[in-house]
């Protein structure tokens, strides 16, 4: 039977389509910007459509009570084999357990109809992409079995990629949108756009891959797109030299998602997360502390890792986030899709994804909740000092992936998500809010200074009020949807299930400080675009001796800058809405006391595991967490005050505050000094890792030189047989044939002429087969 | 002796001519010519084409070589052809039709060889085969 949700297949090949169109014919056809533009909005729209149908078709699927019993049964089966144990023994222990307390088991029908919903992934393999046979898995408790290593080229279908495909393609629409006035009259147009298609294509296969080699695909082609879009402005040395490193940088990290997948199939004889991730559920939980750092006792805490270290690349965190401020040398409609909604957050998905797993390594955990802060805390501080609007807003973007990653950290996986989606509409609407400043704030459409900005609100309007509503999501003001999502993340790490709680408040209390110093950098931001005094006219545009390349004189001095097209002002607006309105859909029920449902966390809760980790029911409202939220509203409000009283009221302050704050503003501005520790001690290091490398190098070049010397030396002699006569090759092919005659014919001529021992049979005529009839 | 040897031969031809079955027994032998006699005339042609091909220096006679070559092939065919013919084969006209087609094909051999002889003998002032040898390490 064919299912509505098959339509998923369509979701990532729509943007396929679009990228093989623009990019084979859309120049050789001559196609104009907009015929361009409409096939790259038109197939990204229609993935949106697909997408939509077939996550609504999968709602119901999921709630079927058929398919519910049927993937029970499956995860029996599957946690069955792990535990050694046969299905039966295992469903006999389940009901004498439940035949111990009956009460339990009373109150469990109940409950388990409406909470206990088992994960029900719906996969569609096109076909089997590598059929590798047989294997023998040689980790973990299962160790020896016999495993069939397929990877079969398969989409699955489930609350989380559901939830991804649907805002990607959302978020992405509009932001192609916007691209299409951003970049008129850019002589790559058609690059631009079929690179922003295959992109696309590859997140959606990123997300939707239905095990981790499919994940590995997208996730290599994300970067890919990446780097070509990072570079795509082929004039500039530092974008060429930014897209090398953040393609470098990702390797790293791709290298501990290979070995993870190596390590996953070592274990599970299975890469499929459908059987994965049940599999895990039947192992223990192992060890907090470097105990668990070793394959015998800790296998789970090192995939764990070693997952997190792809994450760590992807999503710019410490220590691989400094590639993502470099990044923003590409054009700014790149940096809100591939370095904000969605790509960057890539990471996050594949440890939501891998939250059992997570769940039972807490090292692991503990390690993500830490490394996620951190970065949450040091990225934040460093957009302090930002004067690029968009590597202030590239800082941010590292800092609230790390708040990610907290979330997943203490165990709040569906924050973590949740926070991405928010911050997908809320981040995408600022970099494009920024792309419409640069595009309209000076004469070349190219400044990125914000020294050079200054009271625009009073000629972008739109801009400024579109962009006001997403400052106030990211500093978390009720009732943006900032405050819901980065408000339960902070909660939750209060209360961390995972930890003790000495770690949770220690951990909330960075992330408490992070939130204040966000709101200050992002209102100083805000306050240096649109407000204060105007100081566009003394930009480089309109100094004697600058030189563009779009302008060879200076601007003249009546420049006024302007507000974008509405093929601009559209997208901002409506991702304006739902960076306002988004966090509705998951407004935590400690706040409400159940009396709202939070959506966000019934769609996902499936796919999260809680056999470790059981929630606590909300019982009522909880007025600790009332406290808590009110008091990080306040603390943001006053700290965004702070940040307007410093740069609008008083302006000079900020340099006198440099002036006596000089370490901790040269801390700021040169960025932790990160960049030169990787240059001086990993690079340096590495070079002089080479020196000794080259030693080696010498000896192996030396064996494979002599190989190469006796061949060379073998056809000194044998080059001689080619005399160049004619007469002589003649010659040698005549005793070729000769031999092989004479050797072929021997056999034959000693049958007929030697007479043999054993008379041949009578009845086989010496002429029949060799003779027709007449 | 000369004479004597050709006196000899002409004193036994007269005698087999004025023998009255000489006519019809030269006949039936040409109408039974066992098939094996055709292809050892082929293996001498042959053989005598091959060995010019290897030791003549002259490139012009080594075509000639060539041909000869080809003309054993031919005969080879035609004296199957000939043999499946009194055998009453159905592919009695292949052999045939393969020498034809031999033929038409050593034509436009020697045409395009005897140009390329031209073209080289103006190039190197040399039709010699051990003279042509630059082609080689």
């Amino acid at each position: 039977m064919i299912s509505v949700m098959e339509l998923v297949v369509l979701v990532p090949f729509f943007p396929l389509l679009g990228f093989i169109i623009n990019g084979l014919f859309a120049k050789r056809l001559g196609f104009s910007e907009k015929v361009i533009g409409a096939i790259a909005c038109t197939t990204v729209a229609a993935s949106f459509v697909c997408s939509a149908i077939a996550v609504y078709a999968f709602s119901h699927h999921a709630h079927d009570a058929q398919v519910q019993a049927a993937a029970r049964q499956r995860e029996a089966e599957l946690m069955a084999r792990v535990s050694g144990e046969d299905v039966e023994s295992r469903r006999a222990k389940e009901a004498a357990k439940a035949a111990e307390n009956p009460q339990a088991s009373e109150a469990a029908p109940e409950k388990a109809g409406a909470s206990e919903e088992v994960a029900t992934p719906y996969v569609v393999t096109l076909f089997e992409w590598m059929p590798g046979g047989a294997l023998t898995t040689t980790l973990g408790p299962n160790a020896g079995r016999l495993a069939d290593f397929s990877i079969k080229w398969a989409y699955q279908l489930d609350q989380l990629s559901g939830l991804y495909i649907l805002f990607v393609t959302f978020v992405a629409f509009f932001i192609h949108l916007f691209a299409i006035g951003y970049m008129h009259g850019d002589p790559g147009f058609h690059r631009f756009f079929a690179y922003l298609n295959l992109f696309m294509f590859m997140m959606l296969n990123l997300v939707l891959g239905a095990n981790f080699l499919m994940t590995f695909v997208g996730w290599e082609g994300v970067g890919l797109a990446s780097y070509l879009l990072i570079g795509y402005y082929l004039k500039k040395p530092e974008a060429a030299v930014a897209a090398k490193k953040a393609f470098v940088m990702n390797r790293v990290g791709d290298f501990g998602l290979m070995l993870a997948m190596m390590a996953i199939f070592a274990v599970f004889g299975t890469l499929d997360y459908a059987d994965v991730m049940v599999m895990v559920k039947a192992l223990p939980q192992e060890p907090l502390g470097l105990a668990a750092l070793s394959f015998t006792t800790g296998t789970l805490t090192v995939i764990a890792l070693l997952i997190f270290l792809g994450a760590a690349g992807k999503s710019a965190q410490i220590p691989l986030y400094t590639w993502l401020p470099d990044a923003m040398a590409g054009p700014t409609p790149v940096s809100a899709l591939i370095h904000a909604a969605t790509m960057v957050t890539a990471g996050v998905y594949l440890v939501a994804r891998c939250n059992p797993l997570f769940q039972r390594a807490p090292t692991a955990m503990l390690t993500v909740a830490v490394i996620g802060m951190a970065t949450a805390f040091v990225a934040a501080t460093i957009g302090i000092t930002q004067t690029d609007i968009k590597k202030a807003l590239a800082y941010s973007t590292v800092s609230q992936l790390g708040y990610m990653f907290v979330g997943c950290g203490v165990g709040a996986f569906v924050a973590g998500v949740f926070h991405v989606v928010t911050h997908a509409f809320f981040k995408a609407q600022l970099f494009l809010g920024s792309g419409s400043v640069i595009h309209g704030g000076s004469p070349s459409g190219h400044q990125q200074e914000m020294t050079y900005y200054g009271n625009f609100k009073k000629y972008m309007p739109i801009t400024f009020a579109t962009m006001m509503v997403s400052l106030f999501a990211i500093c978390g003001i009720f009732p943006f949807s900032g405050f819901f999502s980065k408000d339960e993340i902070l909660a939750k790490t209060l209360h961390t299930p995972v930890f003790s709680h000495d770690v949770g408040l220690a951990l909330y209390v960075v992330g408490f400080l992070t939130a204040g110093v966000t709101a200050f950098y992002m209102t100083r931001l805000m306050c240096l675009t649109f407000f204060g005094k105007e100081r566009f006219l003394d930009g480089p545009d309109f100094q004697e001796g600058h030189h563009d390349d779009d302008h060879h004189a200076p601007a003249t001095k009546d420049f006024q800058p302007h507000e974008a097209p509405p093929v601009m002002t559209v997208p901002l607006i409506v991702l304006a809405v739902f960076a306002f309105g988004a966090g509705f859909a998951g407004i935590s029920e400690e706040l409400t006391g159940g009396a709202i449902p939070n959506y966000v966390h019934h769609w996902l809760s499936p796919v999260m595991d809680t056999t470790l980790y059981p929630e606590q029911p909300v019982t009522g409202v909880n007025s600790t967490e009332w406290l808590l939220a009110m008091v990080s509203v306040a603390w943001a409000l006053a700290m965004m005050g702070l940040a307007y009283f410093l740069y609008v009221v008083r302006p000079e302050m900020p340099d006198k505050l440099a002036q006596t704050l000089r370490p901790l503003y040269v801390l700021s501005a040169r960025k932790w000094f990160w960049d030169e520790f990787i240059d001086v001690y990993l690079v340096g290091a590495f070079k002089k890792i080479n020196l000794g490398a080259w030693g080696l190098d010498f000896v192996v070049d030396s064996i494979v030189n002599l190989f190469a010397w006796l061949t060379r030396a073998s056809s000194m002699i044998f080059r001689t047989l080619q005399t160049g006569l004619m007469q002589n090759y003649v010659l040698v092919m005549a005793l070729g044939l000769f031999l092989f005659i004479a050797g072929m014919g021997y056999p034959l001529f000693k049958e007929l002429f030697v007479p043999s021992r054993t008379p041949a049979p009578a009845s086989t005529s010496p002429q029949t087969g060799l003779v027709n009839t007449p | 002796m000369m004479t004597t040897f050709l006196a000899a031969i002409a004193n036994w031809a007269a005698q087999q001519a004025s023998d009255p079955s000489f006519m019809e027994r030269y006949l039936q032998g040409l109408r039974e010519v066992d098939t094996s006699k055709f292809l050892v005339l082929s293996a001498i042609i042959f053989s005598i084409g091959l060995g010019g091909v290897l030791i003549r220096r002259n490139i012009i006679v080594i075509f000639m070589s060539i041909e000869l070559m080809l003309s054993a092939a031919n005969l080879n065919f035609i004296a199957f052809a000939r043999y499946w013919q009194t055998q009453g084969g159905l592919y009695a006209y292949n052999g045939h039709v393969m020498t034809i087609f031999i033929i038409v094909v050593a034509a436009a051999e020697a045409a395009l060889g005897l140009a390329l002889l031209l073209a080289l003998y103006r190039n190197r002032e040399t039709v010699a085969a051990d003279e042509i040898n630059l082609l080689k390490w």
